[in-house]
């Protein structure tokens, strides 16, 4: 499945049971190789970032290959 | 080089002659190989692409990303096949520079 990147960013982020982490800000890419390694993820308020790994801006770093359903929300399954 | 992937949008892409063919307007993602499957630049170069339809240039062109995107290939010239143009629409991820390599 294709989406441009302007399609995905803003769309909700929730874990597979259901929890609403965020909204998706922004990737992170490999320019040699066009792979795209983690999902930057705007924590929403009631989300323990500290239960996750953050970036400089306490952005959400979440694995890109956690995606699952990407529909109306994005669906991530982190195998806690 | 790792970048976040907003900071390709804007950047200017150059063929491997030193042509612009135009600027990142969006990037399509392929989410199952979590990998780029292009860079879509909505008004290329009308020298490179017939009637400036907007191209998905696939990522596997891309040669590298730094103050501007160097490609190591595109086409001599991007036109529509006789008889698509009727039925060809400008809904792009679909559309794509043909002549894969």
């Amino acid at each position: 499945m294709r989406k441009f990147l302007t399609e995905l960013r803003g769309k909700t982020v929730m874990t597979n049971d259901g929890q609403i982490l965020g909204a998706i800000e922004n990737f992170v890419i490999d320019t040699q190789t066009g792979g795209i390694a983690h999902v930057l993820v705007t924590a929403s308020e009631d989300v323990e970032s500290r239960l996750f790994q953050t970036d400089a801006s306490g952005r959400l770093v979440l694995p890109f290959k956690s995606m699952r359903a990407v529909k109306d929300v994005v669906v991530m399954d982190l195998g806690k | 080089m790792l970048v976040e992937m907003t900071e390709l949008i804007g950047r200017q892409v150059y063929t491997p002659e030193g042509r612009l063919l135009g600027e990142v307007a969006n990037v399509v993602v392929d989410i199952e190989a979590s990998k780029i499957d292009g860079l879509y630049v909505s008004d290329p170069n009308p020298v490179l692409v017939e009637d400036s339809r907007p191209v998905n240039v696939p990522y596997r062109w891309v040669s590298s990303v730094n103050d501007v995107v160097l490609l190591k290939y595109f086409p001599k010239r991007v036109s529509m096949k006789r008889g698509a143009r009727a039925t060809g629409s400008a809904s792009a991820p679909e559309e794509e520079a043909p002549a894969a390599r």
